[in-house]
Order: C-alpha cells, then sequence, then structure tokens
C-alpha cells in the first residue's frame, strides 16, 4: 500500500482486497458474523426505542399540563369534601382539557417521520454478492465491509463499495450531488478525496449502464448516504419563536395564578375560613388566571394562516412554521427553478469576432445551422430532447422561420451530444449544399475552426489566431454577463464526403476546417416576480442569500438581476474557499455582506446555516435534494420545492413551495408576520376578561360578600364566548405595514408587561369594575345588605351573577373593537369587513340575553333575569370600555409622537 | 526512553483495522517502533495470529517503521497478561479495540479495552472502527472537550501522533443544561453559557496552535447547548462528516462514571465514524 494512501479509493483495485481483509471469492460465513457483530447489520435508521415515550412525556411535563392536572386533583379533592357543588364534573373537564392538549401536541411532535421512508426508496431490499466463492442474493441489511457486490445495469447500490471492476459502468449520483449527469466509474486509483473519487458507489445511488464489482468498505450510518439519513433524523428541530414564546407565556402565567391562588388559600387558611371555602377560592383564583381558551385560540390562528399560505402556494406541514416564518431573517435560496424559470432561453447571437449583436438575417442563418446540430423531438403539445435544444428550437420559431419540421427533414444525419467532447453535431442540405455543424462550448470546438465566420464590424485581413483570440475575448464577455455560451460552427462537405453518411463513430472525421458561424448566448431568466419580491425582502430587512452549484460569474448575474446584489458586485464564495473558512470566518464574510455562495455542495449549505445561527439569525433554507434535508433540518425552516424536489427534501421540511417560487416564500413571510400580529391582539383580548374573573374571588376572600362569578362561569367566557372573537382577530387582514418593518426581535414577547399592565390593570379594572357595580346594584336593590350571606342558589344571587357574567360578555365587545389596531379606534375598518369578529359579537350579544332571559342556559348556568333597565346599564358598558380605551390611544399617541401620524399602528 | 506504541491484537477484524491506526501513529514517532502484542487465549490459533501480524508488519514496511511482535501464552487471564506484557510508564501507548462485549452489553463497558483504560498503567487508546476504507488515516477529527481546566494536554500524544493524517481539527464544547430546563431557557442564558464555550474553546485553539507548531492542520470550533452530550458529538460528527472522534475517558468517580460510560457506549453504539476513546496517565 501506498504509505501516503489516506483512503480506499487511493490504492490500486489489486490492493483493495487486502486492504478490507477480504479476497475476490468473498467473505467467509465465519467472517461475515464477525463483522455483522462489529458494525452491525446495513440498516440507516436510527434506533431510538424510547422516542414516543419520551415525546408523550414531554407533554405531561409542561406548566400547562402540570397546571390543570393539578387543578383537577384538587377538584377532586373537593368534590370528595362537598359533592353537591360539581366540582367533580369541573376536574374532570380539566383531565379532557389537559389530555386534548397532550394528545394534539403528541400528535404534532410525532408526525411520523416519513423522511426515512423516503429515504428508504433509494435503497435495495436485495444485494447480488459473491461469498465463500458463490454469488447469491441476500437482504441488503446483511452486508458488511469486505464483502463483494456484483453490480450491474438497474441495480441501487447498498452500501459505500470501492469499484474494482467495471464494464461500461455508469452511476446516478444525483442522491448525493442532484447531479443528473451519470458519471462513469472505474476501478483505477485516483489521487482525490472520497467523495470525488470515481472508483466509489456510493450508497443510494443506481446502476444506470454497464456492469462492475465493488467492497463494501462503509455500510448503514457510515455511509454517506447514512450520514444524510442519520442527520435527517437526529438534528433536533431548533423550537420555533412562537413556541418558546408560547413556553414562556404558559409559564408566567401559571406562576401568577399558582402564586395567587395559594396566596390567598393561606389567608383563607389563616383568617379562619373554612376548608371548603378556601379550596373553592384558590380553584377559581387559578382558573381565572388562566386563560384556557388561548391555546386552542392560537392553534387555530395558525391553522387559518397556514390556508391562507396555501392559497399563495406555500404548504405548511408544521403549524409552528406558519409564524416561524414570518420571523425569518434571512433566506437562503437554490438558483435554479427558485430565483429563475428554469428554462433556458436564448437571448443573445453574437458575431464571433466583433461580439455585435447579429442582423435579422444573420440570426436566421445561425439559428437554422444550430437547430441542424440538435436534436429535438416534436410532440403535440411540447418540444422533448435536451433543454439546450429545446432553447434552439423555440428562437427558431421566435425568428419566423416556418415549422420545425420543414428544417428537421432538411437533417439527413444526427450526431448526439458527447458528454466528453462536449458538442453535438449534425449534416444538413441547406440551399444545395451539403453542410456539417457542430454546436457546443467553445473550449472543444475552437480546436477544429479554421476561419472564424465573416463579420462586417471588424477588419477581415487578421490571423487565425487573432480571430480566434477576438472570439475568445467575446466569449469570455458573454460568459461574465453569466451567459451559457455556445459556439455553431459548420463547413462545406466534399462531394465525397456528400455521398457516404457516416455513424456516431464517424463525425469524428469531419470535425476539421470548421468556420466559427458565431456565438448564442443563453440563460436561465430570473422570473419577474422575483425582483419586486427581493425589493420587499430587503424593505422587510430581510437578507436573501443565494446558494448555488454554478460558474461565480452565472451566479453573480442572476444574483444582481434578481437584485441580490448591487450591480457591478463582485463578492461572492465559492464552495473551495468555504471548506477552508472556520465558521467564525464566515462569519466575518457574511457580516461583510457575502450573499453569493457558488460552486457549492448541497452539504455546504450546513455551515452556511451553522455561521447565521451563530449570528442569531432566524434561517429559513431551501431545498430540493435528498442531501438538502440535513440543512432543512438545521435551518429554522425548512423550504422544498414542490415541484422538483425530491421526496424527502419534502418530507424534511416543514414548507413545501407549490410553485418552486421565491417569490411565494416572502407572500409566506408577510402572512406569518400577520400571524404574529394577530396573536398579539388577540392574547391581549383574552386577557383582558382575566381581570374580571379574578377581581371577584378577591372580594369574596376580604370581605363579606357572595361571589359574584362561579368557576363554570369563568370557563363559559373563557372556553365559550371569547373564542370567536379571538379567531376573528387571529383572521385580521394583512396590513401593508407588516413588510415595511424589520424582523422582530427573537427577544420579542408575545406577553410583554405593558400589554398585562394595559390588560389586567386598566382595561380589565374597568370591566371588572362595571360588572361589580351592576353585581351589587342588583343585589342591593334586591334587598340584600352588607355582610348578609346569599345562598348561591337564591333567585337574587342568580340574577346579579348573571349581570355580572353578561356585563363581562357585553364589555368584551368594546374591547374586541379596540384591539384590532394599537392606536387606531378599530371602527374604521368596518364591523363588517371580518365576518368573524362580527359573528363573534352577535355570539357576545346573544349570550348576554340568553344567560339571563333564556331559562334552560340560565338554569345551566345558576344565573336569573334582571330588570331590563339593568340590562340596558351593562350595554352601557360597550361604549365606557371602548371610549376610555379610545382616549387612551389618542393620549398615547400624543406623549410618544405630539400627533398620530395617518396609519401608524405599531403594535 | 522512546515513546513506543504497543498494539493489543486480539484477534478480531476491529484489530485488523485499528492496526492500520497502530502503523500511522508509530510511524508519527522519532522511534518508528510498533509492537504487536497477543494473548493466547484459544479463540485464534497461534498460526492463524502469526498470519496476522505478518501481514501488519508488511504494511509497517512500507511505511518505514519496523514492527515487533510477541503472541504469549496467558498468565492467569487475558488482562493480567497483558499487564504484565506491556511496559509501564509514560513513554508507553497502548492501542486497542472496543470489541463488542461477549455479553451484548456494549463496545466499552466490561471489556478488557475498558479494564486497560482504567489501569492507569500506560496510555491508552481503545478505538472502534467502523469505516476501514479510510485505513486509518482520519482527515477530519471531531474532538469534543468537556471544560477540563487542563484543556486538551491529556489528548496532545494522542494528537499530535494523528497530527500526519489530520487535515482538519473540530474543536466541540457541548454546555449542558438540564433536560428540564432545556426547554425553557431564555436567550440572555444561551448566549452566556454559548460565550463561556467559545471563550473556553478559544483559549484551547490558541494552546493547539502553540503546542503543534508545524503541524498544517485547520482548526475550527464549535459551541452547543444540549441536554444531551452523546447526541451531540454524533449528531457534530455527521454535520461535519468526521471520520473520527477522539473522545477522553471518564476519570470520575464510581457513581458518575456509571451514568458517563453509558454515554460513551451510546456513541461507540450509534457512531457514524470511528471513534478513538483516549486516557493518559
Amino acid at each position: 500500500m501506498n504509505p501516503r494512501s489516506a483512503h480506499i479509493g487511493q490504492i490500486p483495485p489489486e490492493e483493495v482486497y487486502a486492504s478490507l481483509h477480504s479476497s475476490p471469492q468473498g467473505l467467509t460465513s465465519s467472517e461475515v458474523t464477525e463483522r455483522l457483530i462489529h458494525v452491525g447489520p446495513n440498516l440507516f435508521e436510527v434506533v431510538d426505542r424510547w422516542k414516543l415515550a419520551r415525546t408523550m412525556g414531554r407533554q405531561f411535563t409542561n406548566f400547562f399540563a402540570i397546571l390543570l392536572i393539578v387543578s383537577a386533583m384538587i377538584c377532586f379533592i373537593a368534590h370528595r369534601i362537598n359533592p353537591n357543588e360539581g366540582m367533580g364534573v369541573l376536574g374532570w373537564a380539566l383531565i379532557v382539557v389537559a389530555l386534548l392538549n397532550a394528545l394534539f401536541s403528541f400528535i404534532q411532535e410525532s408526525r411520523a417521520e416519513k423522511a426515512m421512508e423516503a429515504l428508504k426508496k433509494f435503497l435495495p431490499h436485495l444485494v447480488e454478492v459473491c461469498r465463500d466463492n458463490r454469488i447469491s442474493r441476500i437482504p441488503a441489511s446483511g452486508i458488511v465491509p469486505g464483502d463483494v457486490v456484483v453490480l450491474s445495469e438497474g441495480d441501487k447500490i447498498a452500501a459505500d463499495l470501492r469499484i474494482v471492476a467495471s464494464d461500461g459502468l455508469m452511476i446516478d449520483n444525483a442522491p448525493l450531488t442532484g447531479e443528473s449527469e451519470a458519471i462513469r466509474l472505474t476501478s483505477q486509483m485516483q489521487d482525490r478525496g472520497l467523495e470525488e473519487c470515481e472508483n466509489i458507489g456510493f450508497a443510494g445511488c443506481a446502476v444506470v449502464k454497464g456492469t462492475g464489482r465493488g467492497v463494501v468498505f462503509a455500510t448503514g450510518l457510515r455511509t454517506r448516504f447514512g450520514h444524510i439519513a442519520q442527520l435527517s433524523q437526529t438534528i433536533r428541530r431548533t423550537g420555533s419563536p412562537l413556541e418558546r414564546e408560547i413556553s414562556r407565556m404558559i409559564r408566567i402565567l401559571t406562576t401568577i395564578a399558582c402564586t395567587m391562588g395559594f396566596s390567598f388559600f393561606f389567608y383563607g387558611v389563616v383568617s379562619g375560613k373554612p376548608l371548603w371555602m378556601n379550596l373553592v377560592f384558590m380553584m377559581g383564583i387559578i382558573v381565572a388566571n388562566v386563560p384556557e381558551g388561548l391555546l386552542p385560540t392560537l392553534t387555530l390562528a395558525l391553522v387559518m394562516g397556514s390556508l391562507r399560505m396555501a392559497k399563495k402556494n406555500v404548504l405548511v406541514t408544521s403549524l409552528n412554521a406558519v409564524e416561524a416564518l414570518g420571523a425569518v431573517h434571512v433566506i437562503c435560496t437554490d438558483k435554479t427553478g427558485t430565483l429563475t424559470l428554469n428554462q433556458l432561453t436564448i437571448t443573445r447571437m453574437v458575431e464571433p469576432r466583433s461580439g455585435v449583436a447579429m442582423l435579422p438575417e444573420r440570426e436566421q442563418e445561425l439559428a437554422t445551422l444550430a437547430i441542424a446540430a440538435s436534436d429535438i423531438h416534436q410532440t403535440a403539445d411540447q418540444l422533448l430532447g435536451d433543454p439546450l435544444d429545446v432553447a434552439v428550437a423555440y428562437k427558431w420559431s421566435n425568428l419566423g422561420l416556418g415549422t420545425l419540421a420543414t428544417v428537421q427533414q432538411q437533417v439527413v444525419r444526427s450526431f448526439a451530444f458527447d458528454v466528453e467532447k462536449r458538442r453535438s453535431g449534425g449534416i444538413v442540405n441547406l440551399a444545395g449544399r451539403r453542410l456539417f455543424v457542430v454546436k457546443g462550448a467553445f473550449e472543444a470546438i475552437r480546436p477544429m475552426v479554421s476561419v472564424v465566420g465573416p463579420d462586417k464590424n471588424i477588419e477581415e485581413k487578421m490571423l487565425l489566431a487573432e480571430q480566434l483570440a477576438a472570439s475568445e475575448t467575446v466569449m469570455q464577455q458573454m460568459a461574465a454577463q453569466g451567459l451559457r455560451v455556445i459556439a455553431v460552427a459548420y463547413r462545406q462537405l466534399t462531394v465525397e464526403e456528400s455521398e457516404t453518411i457516416p455513424d456516431e463513430a464517424g463525425a469524428d472525421s469531419l470535425e476539421h476546417d470548421l468556420i466559427l458561424a458565431g456565438f448564442l448566448g443563453i440563460e436561465d431568466p430570473v422570473r419577474p416576480e422575483v425582483a419586486p419580491a427581493v425589493v420587499k425582502c430587503h424593505t422587510a430587512g430581510i437578507e436573501v442569500v443565494m446558494i448555488t452549484g454554478d460558474h461565480p460569474a452565472t451566479a453573480l448575474a442572476v444574483a444582481t438581476k434578481a437584485g441580490i446584489v448591487a450591480p457591478g458586485s463582485t463578492t461572492y464564495l465559492t464552495g473551495e474557499a468555504l471548506k477552508r473558512l472556520t465558521v467564525e470566518a464566515l462569519v466575518e464574510q457574511l457580516q461583510q455582506g457575502v450573499r453569493v455562495f457558488a460552486r457549492t455542495t448541497p452539504e455546504q449549505k450546513m455551515k452556511i446555516v451553522t455561521a447565521l445561527k451563530h449570528m442569531d439569525r432566524v434561517v429559513a433554507m431551501t431545498g430540493d435534494g435528498v442531501n438538502d434535508a440535513p440543512a432543512m433540518r438545521a435551518a429554522d425552516i425548512g423550504i422544498a420545492m414542490g415541484k422538483h424536489g425530491t421526496d424527502v427534501a419534502r418530507e424534511s421540511a416543514q414548507i413545501i413551495l407549490l410553485d418552486d417560487n421565491f417569490a411565494s416564500i416572502v407572500d409566506g413571510i408577510e402572512e406569518g408576520r400577520t400571524v404574529f400580529e394577530n396573536m398579539k391582539k388577540f392574547t391581549s383580548y383574552v386577557l383582558v376578561s382575566n381581570g374580571p374573573e379574578i377581581l371577584p374571588y378577591l372580594l369574596y376572600i376580604v370581605l363579606p360578600v357572595p361571589l359574584a362569578l362561579n368557576i363554570i362561569h369563568i370557563l363559559s367566557i373563557d372556553l365559550g364566548t371569547d373564542l370567536v372573537p379571538s379567531m376573528g382577530l387571529g383572521q385580521e387582514p394583512v396590513d401593508p405595514e407588516v413588510m415595511r418593518k424589520p424582523p422582530r426581535n427573537p427577544s420579542q414577547n408575545l406577553l410583554t408587561r405593558q400589554l398585562m399592565v394595559r390588560s389586567y390593570c386598566f382595561l380589565g379594572l374597568i370591566e371588572a369594575l362595571w360588572a361589580l357595580f351592576l353585581f351589587f346594584f342588583v343585589l342591593f336593590s334586591g334587598g340584600w345588605h352588607y355582610g348578609a350571606v346569599l345562598d348561591a342558589s337564591s333567585p337574587l344571587h342568580q340574577s346579579a351573577t348573571g349581570i355580572t357574567l353578561s356585563t363581562i360578555l357585553l364589555m368584551q365587545i368594546g374591547n374586541l373593537v379596540g384591539r384590532r389596531y394599537e392606536f387606531r379606534s378599530g371602527l374604521d375598518p368596518g364591523l363588517f369587513s371580518n365576518r368573524l369578529i362580527f359573528a363573534g359579537i352577535l355570539i357576545q350579544i346573544i349570550f348576554s340575553w340568553a344567560i339571563l332571559y333564556w331559562p334552560p342556559l340560565a338554569r345551566a348556568l345558576n344565573t336569573g333575569p334582571v330588570a331590563a333597565e339593568t340590562y340596558g346599564l351593562a350595554w352601557l358598558g360597550i361604549v365606557i370600555i371602548f371610549t376610555i380605551d379610545y382616549l387612551r390611544k389618542v393620549l398615547v399617541t400624543r406623549r410618544e409622537n405630539g400627533v398620530a401620524p395617518p396609519g401608524r399602528d405599531d403594535v | 526512553m522512546d515513546r513506543r506504541i504497543v498494539l493489543a491484537h486480539d484477534g478480531s477484524i476491529n484489530a485488523d483495522w485499528v492496526a492500520r491506526y497502530a502503523v500511522q501513529m508509530a510511524v508519527a514517532l522519532p522511534s518508528q517502533r510498533l509492537l504487536l502484542l497477543h494473548i493466547l487465549d484459544g479463540s485464534l490459533t497461534r498460526n492463524r495470529i502469526e498470519a496476522k501480524f505478518a501481514s501488519i508488519a508488511a504494511e509497517c514496511q512500507q511505511h518505514g517503521a519496523t514492527c515487533q511482535s510477541l503472541i504469549l501464552e496467558p498468565k492467569g487471564d487475558v488482562f493480567t497478561s497483558l499487564l504484565h506484557a506491556i511496559p509501564s510508564g509514560k513513554q508507553s501507548y497502548c492501542l486497542c479495540g472496543t470489541r463488542v462485549n461477549p455479553k451484548g452489553r456494549g463496545f466499552l463497558v466490561g471489556t478488557i479495552a475498558e479494564r486497560l483504560l482504567r489501569c492507569a498503567r500506560f496510555n491508552v487508546m481503545a478505538i472502534r472502527v467502523v469505516s476501514p476504507g479510510l485505513l486509518g488515516c482520519p482527515r477530519t477529527l471531531l474532538f469534543p472537550l468537556a471544560g477540563h481546566p487542563r484543556g486538551f494536554e491529556a489528548a496532545r500524544p494522542f494528537l499530535q501522533m494523528l497530527a500526519a493524517s489530520v487535515k482538519r481539527l473540530y474543536l466541540l464544547r457541548v454546555m449542558m443544561v438540564n433536560p428540564l430546563h432545556f426547554r425553557y431557557i431564555s436567550d440572555v442564558a444561551t448566549k452566556k453559557r454559548i460565550a463561556t464555550g467559545y471563550d473556553y474553546l478559544n483559549r484551547i485553539v490558541s494552546e493547539i496552535r502553540q503546542k503543534t507548531a508545524g503541524v498544517s492542520w485547520h482548526l475550527d470550533c464549535h459551541v452547543v447547548l444540549s441536554d444531551d452530550w452523546a447526541k451531540e458529538i454524533v449528531v457534530q460528527a455527521g454535520k461535519i462528516n468526521a471520520a473520527m472522534i477522539l473522545l477522553g475517558a471518564t476519570e470520575r468517580n464510581l457513581p458518575s462514571r456509571f451514568f458517563y460510560s453509558s454515554r460513551t457506549e451510546q456513541i461507540l453504539r450509534t457512531t457514524p465514524c470511528d471513534v478513538g476513546t483516549y486516557r493518559k496517565i
């Protein structure tokens, strides 16, 4: 073995067997057994027996679940002490809420890992191996390092192999490299890195042609494909900003609820109140403080958001991605198909020496020659063939030269594109002459050229070398503009040559003394909607990073056209440079404005994600290939291409672009930001009703007064009447301002101190005071006097609690309208502009009436009727809360800005 | 006395693959000497072992190193025999394989490799090879650090011996957080811990640069916050396409060792690349 050999690809084929302790006859069964025990079966799944149990356990160990379960326990204890108060029912209700919440989250989290299923499609079930000098088919899971695998056309490769014999072996490496062109594998040693060696067959790839033999050197998760599989399964997605925010919010509200509940429980015990009363009180405080309906409303808002996104071709597979997309700071996007149309188009046809655009008649000549060297098949509705040939055909048609069939009839022979020669050709009869035409890369055609075509724009008396140098310059200039340059050359065949039509191999003899006819400039045009979308991103403070495998010049040209970089920018990083950079150095490069990564491999996306996350950015990463899956999982948001993406990419992503269009991502971001803004609105709305829910309990414990609201009343608000209005706020339309602000700071909270003070101590207090005023108004009007004990089932108490509940419901209407805008009244867009808000208002009105005057509901809630005038006073509450809130908005606006600028609404 | 590598070869295929590392590491020493050692425990015949040793010796010769072999009858059990045969002291480096425990309990727990790591009579590196195609030349090395004040001192000789093969040395610090706290940790606390991790790693990077001057490896470092360091190491190894993980053996007390070794086992079981577990005396 060569001492410098660093891996199996760098040693000669005859030494491979010895290096892997194998032989051409294959392993013996005892060797197989030993190796199987040591390295394990050739499996690609990461086994985690406890994953489901852990996921389920997590659902019952969060603050919210613990709170609900503890509350339920207290209810059951209370029910045991005093069975007539219906606390048992409440306990079961809380258990059901806890279970439903846990079940919902569990389903979300443990959504079957379909990515692995998609990956498995690339692997074979059976493999042909040589063992004990016999060839047999065995399950792919049973192969071990040292096994000799026999490969033939159509086989999928089960493990990483060092090829030791090859007979025209062509492998499709697309699952690993994304390259659609098959590569020819050899058995000869190569002095390259393992990944680049063309004597290695990688697991997950397929044999498209030929036969061969390979010796296994890595199996299962140790193969290159296994690395992708492992990362796709084990990389833990970072919790979305919303997940973190919700858990923080729950933690705060739970802490407040429990602190208040237990404090006043002990106060009650110390002040000598009965245990039963203290327990009821504690439960009331806790239940009143926890907005039980908030989590379902948040979920519903996300569902609604995802449905709206779907209409914009953005399919969401994980609900949290809806909001996370709105929080994105950086979009890392592919080029082909996402920024561009993935449709090659000839945009320039130039003279070969001067580089001047051709005149129409010259364009026609060049197009006709090019079509003679193309291989296209026309069906009823489309053109089939190599994308470059199709582009030539479209150009030819656009020049109005007739039908394609007419020119194809004159083509007597086509020579298919040769990967190694980098050119295609054809023989065509044109204007009574028989011409041999070649079309391909200039470097490939240049050695055959003896004359560079006539050019009116330039002096004719030039030496061939000068002519070619001029053409080289033209070609370089076109390439620098991001164009793919194709040269077209031809020559008239001699009489002798015209008599015989050569086969594929015979074309070689014709390739000399060609006349360079011109250059075709081909590009994949940038989608028209991309540039405005990028502008929108920049306005919204979102950076766009382009990652492509293309040449830097092409990448920069597309990035400039898309507006990702300024015209004239030459800042980019290649994959090679990226490989040499540390993460810290890459961070510096990104900070200095590198936005284009060219000649990169999908694996390098991971490094870019790591660097961006190091910069505290929320990253969205697009991808379509199998090997994009790990980077998409590592990013905050993985975005897969729906049209051209692989199943693996789609299953690894949280978002699928149905039209592969970059502009759709931006639409999704707008929607995501709107969802967050709306969440703030309904969180604020929901918390306001906590004020009038808590205050009656505080009065009840410190003063000799009846309880104004029982726990069922609180739940009827939180889990009943508040739900539809909250959903209405969650459905508020997109505000154009939302994309003129920078992305929200990840530390910006849904639940701020300001919001809590306003909800509990201002709006909540107003609601509480007016509701309690009417409660005592009804009590005093009914003959109750301060300190008197009033039975909960007495009609007077029922009427008083009825009006309290009814007032809260009605005042929530004023609160609802006010929450639509931070600084505007909320009436300006009209109450009918949002159907759910209108429905919510109707529900509040109907319930406020029904709990007083509809006996079945009144019985269920233990409420009773009041005089119509008193009910009228409850309606006055709407005006009170709305007016005072609006005055506050005006004052705050004036204090901050003097006068409120029109349209200002920084929620 | 010169440093010397002793390969404790148990006759298994893993030991054959570990021999590649032994040869590469022996070549890196000034003495360029390798001692092959096998205790005959009845599992393989002397002839079979001799054939294996001959093959390793040929490889050694190709690399310009000298090789000596010793096939001994056991004196007591295999472990005791190894202790007798391997010279004690700081200059002695014992390489062995982490072979699957016959009782199926793991790759290290209860094995001779584990006892060698614990005996503290010579330096030990136990290697599990899962990618024999790399021929003992790990190009990318993942080196997780637990935050020990001694930094990379314990790993220094092993790193130096592997330096000829390693092109990228990737330092990893996993900042541990209690699993319950991990779910609720704030951004501020996260950043603080990450910064602490980077402070530590940057210091180690400077030390490595200083103490391995002349080695042209590409150094990079990364800090992650996690509630499961073993899983994080495996994930990072996959992310950087590591060829080997260099893991320090625990020097802790018995109860923490119980938990620690189960984590090491987790890495050995699920590793995407070769793993070297070292202990320097």
